[in-house]
């Protein structure tokens, strides 16, 4: 079955794309004060 | 090695090879063979994207620059996430619903022939010259570290890849990357507690780190804004931004591990896995070269990491001058250690620049013993960086976990070879034999000229892995020469799905345009992570314009047509 269309090919994805920039974000803001903290 | 670590090595990748030679069962078309049927659950085709981009010289070369940088070249990865989203959004559906084996095949059905062509080509020329220096830079390493020559080790590394690419196709690469990855995080963090637990009794976690604070190595963010920087947080939200999506979006070693999965959803579900945890894992890795640093500050390190070249220093007439470094060496460290302990007991500005003072001390020695060692060998490239986690793995961990990570290393390098043999494969079969030679074969002969392929790809890979250490500078012209590719072939599926109007004429002219003006771009010192965002620019602006040009012209000259690649499809 080629490349059979799934059900959920159309289900909305857009919470993971705010959840990525969201777990950047902390992931930035933890790196930063990682490096504030060990100063 | 121990024979039980050499055991390890031996049977992790027999059992690696034999499982990938089990793949072959059902792989007798070519989709099954190139695209696995597009089968492959969203998990295994996200740990089979961030196998093939964590080499062995992320293993060994981020792991040092850890170890001497600190954490800055995190800043490289911070434009992956975001890069991730656009193309789920963006490309991945084209690939997906166009039902490609390739990248450029979507090229042909958006513009012509000869765009698909160019594009293919360049991948096929920077890939298939980069597939060398995959093998060769990490065999260099461990050839030393388990005392066998460079071409042995290169075999070591090069052939199970290639008997389980040629049989298994890429089901085996898929399936053996997720074993690998599996490997890899485990040995990394089993490392991560060992040298935790391996810190002396009298200093804590907090204060090792504290240590590797005060010289700046848990600096991970640097707000500077500079061109000419590569690792600042500008360089990497922007030229990481577009080097990241040239090489998940338009480099087919990496298109092809999220064509094989099972549906549209699961492709995109792929890609954020990467997104999700790359940073963490790259964070991982550096975290592992900044905790062997502080690991060296209690317990003393070899002046230089690789033995060989030391023992050949020794040997030579400059014998001298590296036992009275080495004497210095020692001095400078027990200076250190002291410094250290007195940061530790009593936290003072002054304390801290005696250390900093003292580590500087000890740098600028271990400088002078690479200098010697350069002089000695000719090795003009000699980086002991790279020889520090092999060295701290041989040394200091137990039998068990040093076969354990030695295999993770060299199987690192293998599944990324693998995924670049089958993607060569793949273009060079779809894209130029299927397209031109023999359009209309069964696929019982595609099957076998691609196995062919994939077998050719992998000795070429082998032969320029060999010669590499003797080609030296060439080899860095080469992979210099393909990084100007990269935002320029990006550039090209941008204006395919970016602008309607655009067509073949100004997609292929505005590849060479992109090419060109990358070229002259670098030669004025800009980091490198930005010229993919001179190439998308080149190509798109270009592009546009000769298609427009050519469209008028066609108008002008009456014939009336739309064409032939407008429109969005």
């Amino acid at each position: 079955v080629t490349g059979a269309a799934d059900e959920r090919d159309d289900e909305p994805i857009a919470h993971h794309y705010v959840l990525v920039l969201v777990v950047e974000a902390v992931t930035l803001t933890a790196l930063y004060l990682l490096s504030r903290w060990f100063r | 090695m121990h024979p039980v670590d050499w055991a390890i090595v031996i049977g992790v990748m027999t059992w690696i090879v034999w499982d990938g030679l089990r793949r072959t069962q059902g792989r007798d078309k070519l989709e099954g063979y190139f695209l696995a049927n597009r089968s492959i659950p969203w998990w295994a085709a996200g740990l089979s994207v961030m196998a093939t981009q964590l080499s062995a010289i992320t293993m060994i070369g981020t792991t040092g620059q850890g170890y001497s940088d600190g954490m800055r070249f995190i800043q490289f990865y911070f434009g992956l996430p975001l890069a991730m989203v656009i193309l789920s959004m963006t490309l991945v559906p084209f690939f997906y619903r166009a039902k490609v084996y390739t990248a450029y095949e979507y090229l042909e059905q958006r513009f012509d022939a000869k765009t698909r062509s160019l594009t293919s080509f360049l991948f096929l020329l920077s890939r298939g010259l980069s597939c060398g220096v995959i093998i060769s830079a990490p065999a260099v390493v461990m050839s030393i570290m388990l005392g066998l020559d460079v071409t042995a080790t290169a075999f070591i590394i090069g052939v199970p890849a290639i008997i389980y690419t040629v049989f298994g196709g890429v089901q085996a690469v898929t399936w053996t990357d997720v074993k690998i990855m599996v490997l890899i995080i485990g040995g990394l963090l089993a490392t991560v507690i060992l040298l935790v637990l391996g810190m002396p009794d009298t200093v804590g976690f907090a204060d090792a780190m504290h240590l590797a604070g005060v010289t700046g190595r848990l600096n991970a963010i640097d707000f500077k804004f500079d061109v000419k920087e590569t690792y600042t947080i500008w360089s990497g939200l922007l030229g990481g931004l577009f080097l990241s999506m040239g090489y998940f979006g338009a480099d087919q070693s990496q298109v092809q591990r999220y064509l094989t999965a099972k549906s549209l959803h699961a492709a995109r579900h792929s890609l954020l896995m990467s997104a999700y945890w790359k940073i963490p894992l790259q964070v991982l890795v550096l975290l592992v070269g900044v905790l062997v640093y502080c690991f060296y500050i209690f317990t003393p390190p070899p002046m230089l990491f690789n033995r060989v070249h030391e023992e050949r220093v020794m040997q030579s007439d400059r014998a001298g001058d590296y036992k009275a470094l080495q004497e210095r060496f020692d001095s400078t460290l027990n200076a250190r250690r002291a410094a250290a302990d007195l940061v530790t007991a009593t936290d003072t500005p002054e304390s801290q620049a005696a250390y900093l003072k003292a580590d500087a001390d000890l740098k600028a020695v271990r400088g002078e013993a690479a200098a010697l060692v350069k002089s000695v060998s000719g090795d003009s490239s000699y980086n002991d960086a790279n020889y520090v986690f092999p060295t701290f793995i041989q040394t200091q961990l137990p039998i068990g976990l040093i076969g354990l990570m030695m295999v993770a290393i060299i199987l690192a390098a293998t599944d990324s070879i693998a995924a670049e043999l089958n993607s060569l494969s793949t273009a060079t079969v779809i894209d130029f034999y299927k397209r031109y030679a023999k359009p209309t074969a069964s696929d019982a002969h595609y099957l076998m000229v691609s196995k062919w392929a994939t077998a050719f790809w992998g000795v070429f890979a082998s032969v320029i892995a060999i010669w590499a250490s003797e080609l030296g500078s060439l080899i860095e012209v080469v992979n210099k020469f393909g990084s100007y590719f990269y935002g320029s072939i990006l550039g090209v599926f941008f204006l395919a799905i970016g602008w309607k109007r655009a067509n073949g004429t100004g997609a292929s002219v505005g590849v060479i345009a992109g090419v060109a003006l990358v070229a002259i771009v670098a030669r004025y010192g800009v980091s490198y992570l930005y010229l993919n965002v001179v190439g998308v620019v080149g190509v798109m602006v270009t592009g546009i314009i000769v298609s427009e040009l050519t469209r008028l012209g066609k108008r002008d000259s009456g014939t009336g047509s739309r064409e032939s690649g407008t429109g969005n499809r």
